[in-house]
């Protein structure tokens, strides 16, 4: 992993008082990981480690690797024919590849939104309880409540609560999204990946999920996939560059944008990449 | 790969290059008053100064401009941070360079006797400006440490100016407004090294990403 930090000096400059001095802690651990689309290697040995409780940007130019880094670490990638991953992802010290991981409970705990919202043509109400009632759960009161946090958490509460069993699909593309973000959270999760989740939206829209990311990170690790390296650089405490299935640089985002260490990090960044 | 933020970026150097050789001039200038006063060459130091101001509004602008506009980031950024800095600093150097202009009207008195040789100081302070922008220009960290270095001859040469003076002071060969209107020169003389000093840290920053200010990477 050619520019990397070492894990003790990734700590955000606002965070590392006297106080956290302590390396911060890996949700994640990536390790060695490759991964195949049949013949075509799309990731090369990557080494990466995901903080506690911080939003992660990868960037990359389109086709670098960063979206199937994202899902190789819930495994979406299972579903894809011919698709093999080498290495290890754990996630708490527990290898996902583990024959004894069951890939759905993986799922919630390691929740994804997608770039386009892709609410069920349900009521909103329904959108948020689905995963819960695929969980068993078949409480009302549980329900109820866990839809309204969830919607709170979403910061979509105030705008949909007088409309619940109003369609989803009625909704702005701003608020789909947010609904999809309440989706993922109502199931409970550690860890919240986002494929580019603000691309197809606005930009008042966009800045709310913006805005709704950095509350969600003090309860949450995220990770997020963006092309848009502003966007990178306002809500994340970490960046890694991906180049052609490779993890060029991984370090603080201060860094990664001020002074980074790989010229190709610089050229990508600074926009001179031809 | 061909960008016109590149252009930009050229420019804006240049700017920078073009206000960094007027305070120069200005220093040269206003050290040969100091020997010799001439009305031509007061004329010519507040010309410069005028040009030295409407630079400094106008790259602050460019600077902001493409603040907002390109959003730069790692040496893209580094550089317009410290073009702004830069920027700064060599405005204050005219500043120094008018100080000196009006102590040399002060000195030009009839009848006062021949003044004490602030000749090194002068030819270090010079050089330290001229070096620091070379360095910008260049990349060249090492030079930009060696302008570092060079402060504290500056200081030193500062000092042993005022001992001089002070002692001639004592002796009273000098009117007190002389002995203070020279030691005001080797204050703005200090100062101006002080100015190239900071823009030496400044182009540290620009190249290595360093921050080397108040002893930080000590």
């Amino acid at each position: 992993m050619p520019g990397n930090t070492p894990m003790t000096e990734l700590v955000p400059k606002h965070l590392d008082s006297a106080s956290s001095t302590a390396p911060p802690s890996v949700k994640i651990r990536v390790r060695r990981l490759n991964f195949y689309y049949g013949p075509t290697q799309a990731l090369k040995n990557v080494d990466f480690d995901v903080v506690t409780n911080a939003v992660t940007a990868l960037i990359g130019p389109s086709g670098c690797g960063k979206t199937t880094f994202l899902r190789t670490l819930n495994r979406m990638n299972d579903q894809v024919p011919g698709a093999r991953a080498e290495g290890q992802v754990h996630l708490d010290g527990t290898d996902i590849h583990g024959p004894d991981v069951d890939v759905t409970a993986l799922r919630r705990r390691v929740g994804m939104v997608f770039q386009k919202s892709n609410p069920f043509p349900k009521t909103i109400r329904e959108n948020v309880a689905f995963g819960l009632r695929i969980a068993g759960i078949r409480d009302v009161f549980v329900i109820e409540e866990a839809v309204e946090e969830s919607l709170r958490l979403a910061a979509l509460w105030d705008e949909v609560k007088d409309n619940l069993d109003g369609l989803a699909l009625q909704l702005s593309g701003g608020q789909q999204q947010r609904l999809c973000i309440a989706r993922a959270l109502a199931v409970k999760p550690d860890v919240l990946l986002m494929d580019e989740p603000a691309s197809a939206l606005d930009p008042i829209s966009t800045g709310k999920i913006e805005e709704l990311i950095e509350d969600l990170k003090s309860r949450y690790t995220i990770v997020i996939v963006t092309h848009n390296m502003q966007q990178a650089a306002r809500i994340s405490e970490y960046t890694g560059f991906f180049y052609m299935g490779e993890l060029i640089e991984y370090g603080p985002t201060l860094k990664i944008f001020t002074t980074p260490a790989e010229k190709r990090t610089e050229d990508y960044v600074t926009g001179r990449f031809g | 790969m061909h960008r016109h933020f590149d252009e930009e970026l050229t420019a804006l150097r240049e700017n920078l290059l073009t206000m960094g050789a007027l305070v120069e001039s200005m220093i040269t200038q206003s050290s040969r008053l100091l020997d010799a006063y001439a009305v031509e060459g007061a004329a010519k130091i507040e010309t410069n100064e005028r040009e030295v101001n409407s630079l400094h509004s106008a790259i602050d602008d460019l600077c902001i401009r493409l603040l907002v506009l390109r959003q730069p980031a790692a040496a893209d950024m580094r550089l317009i941070a410290v073009a702004l800095k830069i920027n700064g600093e060599l405005e204050r150097i005219g500043d120094q360079g008018i100080n000196m202009l009006q102590r040399a009207r002060q000195l030009d008195q009839p009848g006062e006797r021949p003044r004490i040789d602030l000749g090194p100081l002068i030819h270090v302070a010079r050089a330290m400006v001229a070096d620091s922008l070379d360095a910008f220009i260049k990349k060249d960290v090492a030079l930009a440490r060696r302008v570092l270095e060079d402060e504290k001859s500056a200081d030193s040469l500062r000092d042993q100016a005022v001992e001089v003076l002070l002692a001639e002071a004592e002796k009273r060969t000098y009117s007190f407004t002389h002995i203070v209107q020279q030691i005001l020169v080797t204050h703005h003389l200090e100062r101006i090294a002080d100015h190239a000093t900071n823009i030496a840290e400044d182009v540290i920053y620009f190249v290595q990403g360093l921050d080397i200010r108040h002893h930080r990477m000590d």
